[in-house]
């Protein structure tokens, strides 16, 4: 049973906002980012103690949205540069991880996905209309069971993240496979987090169904069963 | 043992929650209870546990490559 960690409201807290750095930002430090003046030998302490130890995460992560190492690469170290070109809104000791996280994903959303070889299926604003809508709600739970998925590989769980939009990739890599909090993820992604649960509900819902398709075409279903 | 479960949408919203770490503890004692007696309810419980730990424990994880690590810290070292 997993351990409770606290009680979650429904408001989105947005208290702690300046430990991350707007979306834009990023490219632009706006003027009440208070800018830290450290020295060149706190940056370079700061880069290799702070931000280095996440790079295996931060290379994960990245190939797992953009599903391609070259490109997994280049995203990467896009954003360890724009880390340290923008070192002086990161405050020493807070969440390093999730503000180099965010770096990435605004990298992978503003230079990535228009060059991405994914085709782009889902357009961002229709995914979040569709499943956000009120329609969404009246879903229905995947019939699938716990049996019929145990027996798949990494690679065709892999193979069923992928071909999910990536907004709801990004969803599940945060929570499932980085294991960040829904507040760590509101922040990464700058939505409120109501939206970080529904839009993970609605993730889990797709990729359960993808499996369930993997499930009964690797003939792992129980129709014969019955 | 209820065969059926009236309110699976958001008895599978909590489950969610719960195996993120996420619920309060109102929700956890719900699910408790669920758990004692409704199958659908187990039926989901064990379906998320598995689904998560397929994403958890199963895929592979893929690690920064030394030369990309190398050519980053080259690269800082020439910013000012
Ligand atoms: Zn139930």
């Amino acid at each position: 049973m997993a351990t409770i960690q606290e009680a979650m409201s429904d408001t989105p807290t947005r208290d702690d906002d300046q430990l991350l750095p707007e979306g834009d930002s990023i490219d632009q430090p706006s003027a009440d980012t208070p800018a830290r003046g450290y020295t060149d030998e706190q940056k370079y302490r700061i880069f290799n103690k702070e931000f280095m130890p996440h790079i295996d995460s931060m290379y994960n992560f990245a190939f797992r949205l953009t599903t391609d190492e070259d490109d997994a690469n280049d995203l990467v170290q896009d954003t360890y540069l724009k880390a340290f070109r923008f070192i002086s809104s990161f405050e020493q000791g807070t969440n390093a991880k999730a503000w180099l996280f965010r770096i990435l994903k605004n990298s992978f959303i503003n230079d990535y996905r228009k060059k991405s070889k994914e085709p782009a299926k889902v357009d961002y604003q229709d995914v979040e209309t569709t499943y956000n809508s009120e329609d969404a709600e009246a879903e229905h739970t995947v019939d699938l069971r716990a049996e019929s998925v145990s027996d798949l590989i990494g690679d065709e769980v892999a193979t069923a993240l992928n071909s999910l939009p990536v907004d709801f990739r990004t969803v599940i890599i945060l929570c499932d496979i980085e294991g960040f909090t829904y507040e760590e993820m509101a922040k990464i992604l700058d939505i409120p987090i109501g939206t970080v649960r529904s839009r993970l509900h609605r993730a889990r819902n797709l990729l359960k169904e993808k499996l369930r398709d993997y499930a009964s075409s690797m003939g792992y279903n129980e129709e014969n069963e019955e | 043992m209820k065969e059926h479960c009236g309110h699976s949408t958001d008895c599978l919203k909590m489950i969610q929650l719960i195996l993120d770490g996420e619920a309060t503890e109102q929700q956890l004692a719900r699910l408790k209870v669920n758990l004692e007696s409704c199958k659908p309810c187990i039926e989901m419980y064990h379906l998320e546990k598995e689904v998560k730990e397929l994403l958890t424990k199963r895929m592979e994880k893929r690690c920064c490559p030394e030369q990309l690590v190398a050519t980053i810290k080259s690269k800082i070292l020439t910013f000012s």
